[in-house]
């Protein structure tokens, strides 16, 4: 019995033994958490009497049609003394546009001036920077609905009627105006507010005195070579397009030799008419792209942008929610003129 | 209840004996079970110190390995950038900054686009750069998202490089900081300068800190251990929780693990029982920290030993029963040899069976042999117990013969004709006496006093008869009468010496004398009946004598041989009856026997 007792308890012993040198200890978490308070990274990116600062968020930094309104916006700023930042993104992107604000918002900026590309996805950013105590406005592009202080820019339902007033009156005076046109549209971005109402003033301005049918709407995304490369590419698939309405000049911006088969249709009766009085533009309006421009005041939009910003910032009122900068208009009777008193980007 | 209890009781005396320690199978098993085991633990402990060792070097080198490829891969990268960086002195960068710094707006203009477009396709080399950028002394940046307004007094990279002569021309290194967006980037930049080495900005690189994870957050050292980075001013840039980046390292590890850590690969012991292995990324100052975690070790560790243990475990059940099986094969002949004793031990005609031809075998036939000889001497005991019986029978029979009876109720008679009254008496005492110790109440054995009475009232007896023919002397020690002989020995011996020896002679004077006493040894009784009658032809003495130390003649010489012959199925071959002459005539017979208390 003893020695029974004696086997039995070694061998639980010698189990025992090893099953308690086997024991693993509970494995820690991944990380220990208990630390001390985090210390903020980074501070303002500002001093604290730093000067009042304004950002302009144009629809993307590589359109030139913002040139002249970068510089008369900083011009402008640095008359009033206050700091203007000029940001976005490089090419057409809301998605980015909206981290831009966020992060204008992030860094407090006093003012912030948007160039709407999509209403849809900037509106809540531009609410959050107005909740955030920003002045916020909107310049060439509007976001409607949202809780902008002002809009500065072209009338664009204004502009695209005007573009269609003169579609008209070219039409008209060629003897087409009983025929039924096929019609083709560029625009920029096809959410793009401005562009759209410069669609659907020119499409009402039309409305019962020709009979267009719109056969293509083509979205450059504000980019001025694939402008040209989708007019070109539309022409030669559609050589029988009637009309041209351009929403935009970007097709013009470049070098125009980069657009024969358009020029053939151009020179074969196709009519155009085209939204931008910029220098590029006239000269190929002059060679025969369009019949008829319809320009904005982009010099105007940087100068009142600024001012009327720096005026909420420093409370004073602003005049009107709608800060319309007026239209160019242009055909072949001031072509030349125009273009003297224009000069080209010159930015290559 | 009582019926579990019994069950449970039955069981445990089972178990019980089963394993009786003192049985040899009990024995055999545990020893067997003992020896293999012990060298096996022994073996199971040293490989475990040895292989704990071993896996921890392994842990420390490929730790190491592992920090040493972060510090590549990091030193890749930021060749890489520094590359891109000697675009600094582009023509266009060099003539942003003075136009910028002029105030020149629209002269810049040219300018402005082409750096963002060439900043833009920089940024798109690599996934990680958020920003690629240009900042004048006049705090004016452009980048790849515009331009903006820049403080330079809160920006590290500018001040450094601000601060550095012309000469120095390597690249600075800011750890992460949220860029203009608000997200976290650490920025690589690099001085420039004018024709007259007076510093005109920098260019800089925006890095996402993404990329810190992309290096190090695949890494795993073991399950949980892992990777981070802690800048100059010992905050953790990169930790694969991102909670923790920005926090102090001392805060993570304890102050104490903040020290000596000026060499590579510093070991250290970490809060959390973690191995901590510590390299410098020179370029940034960086400190590259691998943590593993120790308890995984000990998690590996078990794993072996839990391999070992149920090596060993399954080896010692296996050893067990293999001991069992052959406990069993080794201890079953002898259960059946045990079986076999204890069957003998009632019925000595069984055998023990013999299955095997080993030492058990041998001991099984040598138990038969030894059965054999034991039934042998049983067959021998018995008969010379029978022969005993008989030649005692036969003893008793020659001293009650009628011719002695009828002689001494002739005697009687004939003494009480003669009105001897007192010798009838004592006569009829000495016959009743001798009947009586002949008879013994069937007792084999009887004191010699008895004996020495009993030949006493027959020569007694025999001295009525024969009047003063001869004479007779008793001589026996003192301390002899209480030792035991067996009986009628000396009656037959004292008969012959009066009917052939001293009842012969032709004249009074006969003498018979019966000494007892010990011999030299003290262990020997002896008994002589000497006469000094007419003694006996030495042939024929020789006869007697060859007739006394062989068995089996007791037809002859009956008297004398069958006293011999008693003694010795008694006592041994040893003892017995021997004659010799009596000096001066007569003969002596010298009984031998053992002292018997």
């Amino acid at each position: 019995m003893k020695g029974v007792r004696i086997f039995c308890l070694s061998f639980l012993l010698l189990c025992l033994v090893l099953s308690l040198s086997m024991r693993s200890p509970a494995l820690s978490p991944d990380y220990v958490v208990a630390v001390a308070e985090n210390t903020p990274v980074s501070g303002s990116f500002y001093p604290k009497n730093r000067p009042i600062t304004i950002a302009i968020v144009p629809k993307s930094l590589d359109n030139p049609v913002f040139v002249d309104s970068m510089e008369t916006s900083m011009q402008t700023a640095k008359e009033l003394g206050v700091n203007l930042e000029w940001v976005g993104p490089f090419k057409v992107d809301p998605d980015l546009q909206v981290k831009i604000i966020e992060g204008l918002i992030w860094r407090k900026v006093d003012g912030i001036a948007i160039s709407t590309s999509d209403p849809e996805k900037i509106r809540k950013v531009i609410d959050k920077a107005v909740a955030a105590g920003i002045k916020v406005a909107t310049i060439d592009a509007d976001c409607p609905g949202s809780k902008r202080l002002f809009y500065c820019g072209t009338d664009n339902y204004k502009a695209g009627w005007a573009c269609g007033e003169a579609m008209v009156k070219i039409v008209t005076e060629r003897g087409l105006a009983h025929k039924r046109l096929r019609t083709a549209i560029l625009t920029g971005g096809i959410e793009a507010h401005n562009l759209n109402e410069r669609i659907r003033g020119f499409q009402e301005a039309v409305a019962g005195k020709l009979d267009l049918e719109y056969v293509a709407l083509l979205a450059c995304d504000d980019d001025t070579t694939t402008g040209a490369k989708m007019v070109e590419a539309y022409i030669k698939e559609h050589p029988e397009t009637d009309l041209f309405f351009f929403a935009g000049g970007w097709a013009f911006f470049g070098p125009t030799e980069s657009m024969p088969l358009y020029q053939e249709w151009c020179n074969n009766g196709g009519i155009a008419v085209s939204m931008d009085t910029f220098y590029s533009v006239l000269q190929a309006a002059k060679k025969g792209f369009a019949q008829a421009l319809v320009g904005q005041d982009f010099r105007k939009m940087g100068v009142l942008t600024v001012k009327y910003l720096v005026d909420a910032i420093q409370g004073k009122p602003v005049p009107m929610e709608y800060i319309d900068t007026g239209l160019e208009l242009a055909d072949e009777s001031n072509f030349d003129q125009l273009l003297s008193e224009k000069k080209p980007w010159e930015m290559k | 209840m009582t019926a579990l209890k019994s069950v449970f009781a039955g069981l445990q005396n089972r178990l019980v004996n089963t394993f009786k320690l003192r049985s040899l199978r009990t024995k055999f098993i545990l020893s067997f079970v003992a020896l293999s085991t012990i060298p096996m633990v022994i073996l199971a402990t040293f490989s475990y110190g040895v292989y704990h060792d071993i896996l921890q070097q392994n842990i420390q080198s490929y730790t190491s390995e592992v920090i040493d490829r972060v510090d590549r891969n990091l030193e890749i990268y930021l060749s890489d950038l520094e590359r891109i960086l000697e675009l600094r002195n582009d023509y266009y960068n060099l003539q942003f900054i003075k136009l910028s710094l002029a105030g020149d707006v629209e002269g810049n203009r040219k300018f402005t686009f082409r750096l963002w477009e060439n900043l833009n396709n920089i940024r798109n080399y690599k996934t990680e750069l958020r920003d690629v950028s240009i900042t004048t002394i006049g705090g004016v940046t452009i980048g790849c998202y515009g331009v903006t307004h820049t403080d330079l007094s809160q920006n590290k990279l500018f001040q450094t490089l601000a601060n550095r002569t012309s000469k120095e021309n390597s690249i600075a290194i800011w750890g992460p900081h949220p860029d203009w967006l608000g997200g976290p980037v650490f920025s690589v930049g690099k001085a420039i300068h004018g024709d007259y080495d007076n510093f005109l900005g920098m260019m800089s690189i925006d890095v996402d800190v993404e990329l810190l994870d992309r290096i190090c957050g695949n890494i795993r050292l073991g399950k949980t251990g892992y990777i981070m980075l802690v800048d100059e001013d010992n905050r953790i840039i990169y930790h694969p929780n991102p909670e923790l980046i920005g926090k102090m390292i001392g805060a993570l590890l304890g102050e104490s693990s903040l020290t000596d850590w000026q060499q590579d690969f510093t070991t250290k012991m970490g809060p959390g029982n973690q191995l901590i292995r510590v390299k410098t990324f020179a370029p940034a100052n960086w400190k590259i920290i691998g943590l593993s975690n120790r308890f995984e070790l000990a998690t590996e560790m078990q794993k072996i030993t839990r391999l070992a243990l149920t090596i060993i475990v399954s080896t010692i059940l296996v050893l067990t029963l293999m001991a069992v099986y052959f406990a069993h094969l080794l201890t079953n002949p002898l259960k059946e040899l045990q079986q076999s004793m204890r069957q003998a031990s009632e019925d000595l005609n069984t055998n023990a069976v013999i299955h095997t031809m080993d030492e058990i075998g041998e001991l099984s036939e040598t138990f038969n042999q030894m059965l054999a000889r034991i039934r042998q001497l049983m067959n021998q005991s018995v008969q010379e117990q029978e022969k005993m019986r008989r030649t005692e029978m036969r003893a008793l029979q020659e001293q009650i013969k009628p011719h002695f009876i009828y002689n001494t109720l002739d005697l009687i008679i004939g003494l009480l004709e003669t009105n001897k009254n007192e010798d009838v008496i004592n006569t009829v005492e000495a016959l009743g006496a001798f009947f009586r110790t002949s008879l013994s109440h069937g007792q084999e054995l009887i004191t010699i006093r008895e004996e020495v009475e009993h030949v006493r009232n027959y020569l007694y007896i025999q001295k009525i008869r024969h009047g003063d023919k001869y004479n007779y002397l008793i001589e026996v020690e003192e301390q002899l009468l209480n030792k035991k002989t067996i009986k009628l020995i000396l009656q037959p011996i004292v008969e012959n010496a009066i009917y052939h020896g001293v009842r012969e002679l032709e004249t009074a004077g006969g003498l018979i004398t019966i000494k007892g006493f010990f011999m030299e040894d003290a262990n020997t009784v002896c008994f002589q009946v000497i006469d000094n009658g007419v003694g006996m032809d030495p042939a024929k003495m020789e006869d007697i004598n060859r007739c006394l130390r062989e068995s089996g003649t007791e037809q002859r010489y009956f008297g004398i041989s069958n006293v011999n012959e008693r003694i010795r199925l008694a006592f041994g071959p040893e003892y017995g009856v021997e004659l010799s002459a009596t000096p001066g005539g007569g003969v002596t017979v010298t009984i031998k026997l053992p002292v018997v208390k």
